[in-house]
């Protein structure tokens, strides 16, 4: 069975908050010293999601979808250090500065360019921004059934029974082939690459798509196409203000609790 | 102060005779003076008996069987030897074994301690004692038969008189002495059984022979004292006491049947050592010849120090997860262990119940090596592949060897320490490790979690809501940037950055520095891991990106230089710079900040004249500044200076040391087990009744600390124990007005 996963690279979300800065001004988040950006957790387990779809079906590709600067190169071949087939890289200027509307635009025509597997798998997610709509917009774009949010995933003959995480349980469903998935983070743990994988995937070339190459002109793509506006970018600062009840002994400091709570109205 | 500090330390540490080894020496000698004794006035008195002799196959025909038999004994010893030997070279040739001797002096050296010696072995009193029973007894009695054969050979007869009687005194004598180091070797295995001990069949048949073959040696004296000396000249006999006292015994047997029995018993004698003696080839025994062999092999680098893979990119494996994937050295010593337990008596997650003993990860080495690597032999022999027919064997590691021991070392070196015949856990382990990480990419949650912070955010403390200058937040201006003008770079560290407890120990080493005007400097924002916790993790590639990494930097910033120091807050950077990266290009000296304190309080730039409360403290060493570096007394003279301060031992401290139970990169792991070891350690330390435990490693510091916690549960705050680096009580001592405001 042929996978496609679309990854995207990402500021790490373990940077601490001290070292996290963003540039009010130009309206983006400056990179932090010493820190690698990583390719994002939920997409990480996409790819996780794909190799063992992969190894239960005994045959097949995982190919990988990165749009990014360069350095998204990086998030491609931790994909393929972990055991997926071939890389691809929509690099071009004219895709900077997108909304998640081009980036899903750019990504359906990619996935055109390559023919449309039997499955594709997005993270539920880009640990970023948070948007979770590019699996979903490229399912519509590609006209394909979607199942998002998953939790397991399992090969049932021709079509693939998913389970998906809802606010009450979860939501066990069928979808026939071709079809989108997106991957949560209660799917399990991606795999650790082995070193032999990391350094044939090193050697590896990656094949870099323009936007020309997808016939995509530079006014539908990038902030040329946007349908996002951003107005400001800046950190919220939260003011913490600790009171100490204080009493003689614990019934005491528990009723001066109660009292405070009741003022504040949490009780 | 630069690595020949270092080694003045050492030095030191070896004047002062402080070691176990050395006092357990010093008690053995007088236990030989009366022995000593009574041979002098023996030897007095055997001047007045002359003409006293015995006559050599004494009732015995046919004796020229002995010496047909003779080269078929050393011949079966031989093929036993390299039959084994076989196994061993399915190993990788280390430098050593392609006959380019490093450090010839130190190995022979130990080659005569520690071999011919039996330096380690002495270090524990009962079975040191023993050992030494034995072993003196098998040499003497082998001398002396020698001797009695040279003299049968050559025209004068040495063995006569006062001369043979004193010869008939010392065999008796250390004939006695065997049985007793026999008895004594039997009462070991049921009255004081160990935790690890293990004895098997091997063990009863080299114990049960031995003490037949001395049994057996005082049946035939006896015997021929009773039929040929007892009644002719019984002032002869009394000089072969052992033997006097069997004739007796033998007192009421006539003469003509004493006359069979003890030709029997002679041919039991014997046959029994020469079947005995073939053991040497094909059972434990065989540390006569391998142990001091051991010890002449055991590397002389430091012993903190890994082998790195070098060209790793060109590896077809990486670690070890076959048996020929080690070194032939490595190979060779599992069959040098004599399972004597000292390496996880000693182990600290032995100590605490966890699921690792180094002596059952060598003995199951052994038998697999004995299992597979005979058949790989006969593999090779007959031309098939090496793994031919092994397809279905349960895999060396993660199967004989499993993964949760691997994981359960702590890299501290006690085992090492610990063994009698040299054999070096350490690297063994690793090496299997490196295998699980690289090769399988097989590692609980933890390791992977830490290996890719490391990888990404070049630290291994996931979830650090620092970063690596939060520490000196308030206080930059008066931490000096890096310029390569001063003689000291002071390396934080990623704990001494990221870990809240560890900064305030940066910040004490600052102001110390400070205080005594030392002129250095901190490469600011810039630092990054030296890689130390992926290579004890097993993950030597990311060892090497980092370690070059950095070395990178310290090239570009005029660090890795001759004339400049590197002063570390961890002993982890130490030993990784001092002794591992070398390998890797450095040049610059490096010194840890208790050794560099010292200095100060000796020179008199810092003064601990400042009162502190009156406490006792107990230092902890850390494994990765004493045991892997020798570094023991630095810290404790430090302590020793501040007023007010009484300095008291655990009973494992220096080389004896017990882990805190983070080295080996179990500071970011899960332990598994009974027991923390932490928490082990932290009893000791409150058993001493200190009020304060000082050490010299954040690690160290943590582990104390969220030891009490549980240890010292329901003990009130102002009791529990202090944990202190040695560092912030020198600072509380020596730093008066804190005008640094550190």
């Amino acid at each position: 069975m042929d996978v496609i996963v679309c990854v995207k690279q990402i500021p790490d979300p373990e940077t601490p908050a001290a070292a996290f800065k963003v540039d009010e001004a130009a309206m983006q988040v400056l990179p932090a010293q010493g820190i690698s950006p990583v390719i994002s957790p939920f997409d990480a387990q996409a790819v996780e999601a794909a190799l063992r779809i992969k190894d239960a079906s005994g045959d097949g590709t995982v190919n990988i979808i990165s749009l990014g600067p360069d350095s998204a190169r990086d998030a491609i071949k931790h994909s393929l250090a972990m055991g997926a087939d071939e890389g691809y890289h929509l690099k071009d200027e004219a895709f900077e500065g997108g909304d998640a509307w081009t980036t899903a635009l750019a990504l359906s025509r990619a996935i055109q360019h390559l023919g449309v597997p039997d499955v594709l798998i997005f993270g539920r997610q880009a640990a970023d921004w948070d948007q979770g709509t590019v699996g979903s917009i490229v399912a519509e774009l590609l006209d394909l059934p979607s199942a998002t949010v998953l939790r397991a995933v399992e090969l049932n003959g021709e079509s693939i029974t998913v389970s998906r995480v809802v606010a009450d349980g979860f939501e066990n469903i069928d979808l026939p082939t071709p079809c989108v998935l997106t991957i949560s983070n209660e799917f399990g743990d991606p795999r650790y690459p082995q070193l032999r994988q990391i350094m044939q995937a090193a050697r590896k070339q990656v094949t870099e798509l323009t936007a020309a190459d997808l016939g995509l002109d530079a006014s539908d793509v990038g902030a040329a196409g946007s349908r996002v506006q951003m107005h400001a970018l800046f950190q919220p600062t939260s003011d913490v203000e600790v009171e100490i009840i204080e009493g003689d002994t614990p019934e005491e400091k528990a009723a001066g609790l109660v009292n405070a709570l009741r003022e504040a109205k949490i009780l | 102060m630069t690595k020949s500090a270092v080694k003045s330390d050492t030095a030191k540490r070896k004047t002062s005779a402080t070691s176990t080894g050395k006092r357990v020496s010093a008690l053995a000698i007088p236990a030989w003076l009366p022995l000593g004794g009574i041979l002098l006035v023996s030897g007095a008195e055997t001047v007045r008996v002359t003409g006293a002799h015995r006559e050599l196959f004494f009732n015995i025909d046919h004796f020229w069987v002995l010496y047909m038999l003779l080269p078929f004994v050393i011949g079966i010893i031989i093929y036993g030897l390299v039959r084994r030997s076989r196994v061993w070279r399915l190993g990788k040739p280390t430098a050593l074994l392609k006959g380019n001797f490093d450090n010839l002096p130190v190995r022979l050296g130990r080659l005569i301690k520690g071999g011919g010696g039996t330096e380690r072995v002495l270090r524990d009193p009962y079975s040191g004692v023993m050992h030494l029973c034995i072993m003196t007894s098998m040499i003497v009695l082998f001398l002396v038969t020698a001797l009695l054969a040279i003299d049968d050979y050559i025209p004068v007869d040495i063995l006569v008189g006062p001369r043979y009687l004193g010869y008939s005194l010392v065999a008796d004598l250390f004939g006695l002495v065997g049985i007793i180091g026999v008895a004594m070797a039997v009462a070991h295995r049921w009255v004081r059984p160990r935790t690890a001990w293990l004895p098997t069949w091997e063990d009863w048949l080299i114990l049960g022979g031995l003490g037949m073959l001395l049994v057996t040696g005082f049946i035939v004296e006896g015997l021929r004292i009773h039929t040929s000396e007892i009644n002719v000249n019984p002032e002869w006999s009394y000089w072969s006491p052992v033997g006097y006292i069997v004739a007796l015994m033998f007192s009421g047997v006539k003469i003509s049947a004493a006359l069979d029995i003890h030709t029997t018993f002679w041919w039991i004698h014997m046959v029994g050592a020469l079947s005995w003696i073939t053991l040497l080839g094909y059972s434990k025994l065989n540390h006569l010849v391998l142990a001091p062999a051991n010890a002449f092999l055991k590397r002389t680098s430091a012993p903190g120090k890994l082998d790195m893979i070098v060209n790793i990119e060109e590896q077809e494996h990486f670690g070890v997860s076959q048996l020929e994937h080690f070194t032939m050295k490595q190979i060779f010593e599992l069959d040098v262990c004599v399972r004597c337990g000292r390496c996880t008596d000693n182990c600290p997650a032995d100590i605490a119940g966890q699921p690792l003993s180094p002596m059952h990860i060598i003995q199951d080495l052994k038998s697999y090596a004995t299992a597979v690597g005979e058949q790989k032999v006969a593999n090779l022999v007959q031309g098939n592949d090496l793994n031919f027919g092994l397809d279905d064997e349960t895999p060396m590691v993660g199967g004989v060897i499993r993964d949760e021991s691997l994981w359960a070392c702590r890299t501290c070196g006690a085992c090492v320490e610990a063994c009698p015949v040299f054999i070096e856990h350490v690297p063994t382990i690793v090496d299997m490790r490196r295998s699980l990480v690289m090769e399988e990419a097989r590692m609980p949650d933890t390791v992977q979690g830490t290996l890719e912070t490391l990888e990404r955010q070049g630290h291994p403390w996931r979830g650090t809501p620092y970063t690596r200058d939060s520490w000196m937040e308030g206080i930059e201006d008066q931490v000096p940037e890096w310029t390569g003008e001063q003689d000291y770079l002071y390396f934080v560290g990623c704990t001494g950055a990221f870990v809240d407890r560890a900064q305030e120990i940066t910040r004490s080493v600052v102001s110390l520095m400070r205080e005594a005007d030392v002129s250095f400097g901190v490469i600011k924002g810039m630092e990054s891991c030296n890689g130390d916790p992926a290579r004890r993790l097993g993950h030597e590639y990311l060892y090497q990106i980092l370690a070059e990494g950095l070395i990178e930097l310290f090239n570009e910033t005029g660090v890795n230089d001759e004339q400049k120091t590197v002063i570390t807050h961890c002993p982890h950077c130490f030993n990784t710079f001092l002794n591992e990266y070398p390998d890797m290009g450095a040049k610059f000296q490096v010194i840890h900040h208790t050794q560099l304190l010292e200095q100060l309080v000796n020179e008199g730039r810092l003064v601990p004249n400042a009162e502190v409360p009156e406490q006792t403290i107990t230092y902890h060493d850390s494994c990765y500044l004493g045991r892997h570096n020798d570094i023991f007394e630095a810290p404790r003279r430090i302590l020793e200076q501040v007023p007010n301060v009484t300095l008291i031992e655990m009973p494992r401290n220096r080389e004896q040391g017990l882990c805190c139970g983070a080295g080996g990169g179990n500071m970011w792991m899960e332990e598994q087990g009974k027991s923390r070891v932490n928490e082990v350690r932290v009893e000791e330390a409150v058993a001493t009744g200190a009020d304060s435990a000082c050490t010299a490693c954040p690690f160290c510091i943590q582990m104390f600390d969220s030891g009490i916690g549980t240890v010292q549960l329901d003990v009130e705050d102002d009791d529990k124990l202090k944990v202190l680096d040695v560092a912030e009580l020198l600072q509380a001592a020596a730093v008066s007005d804190r005008q640094h405001g550190v």
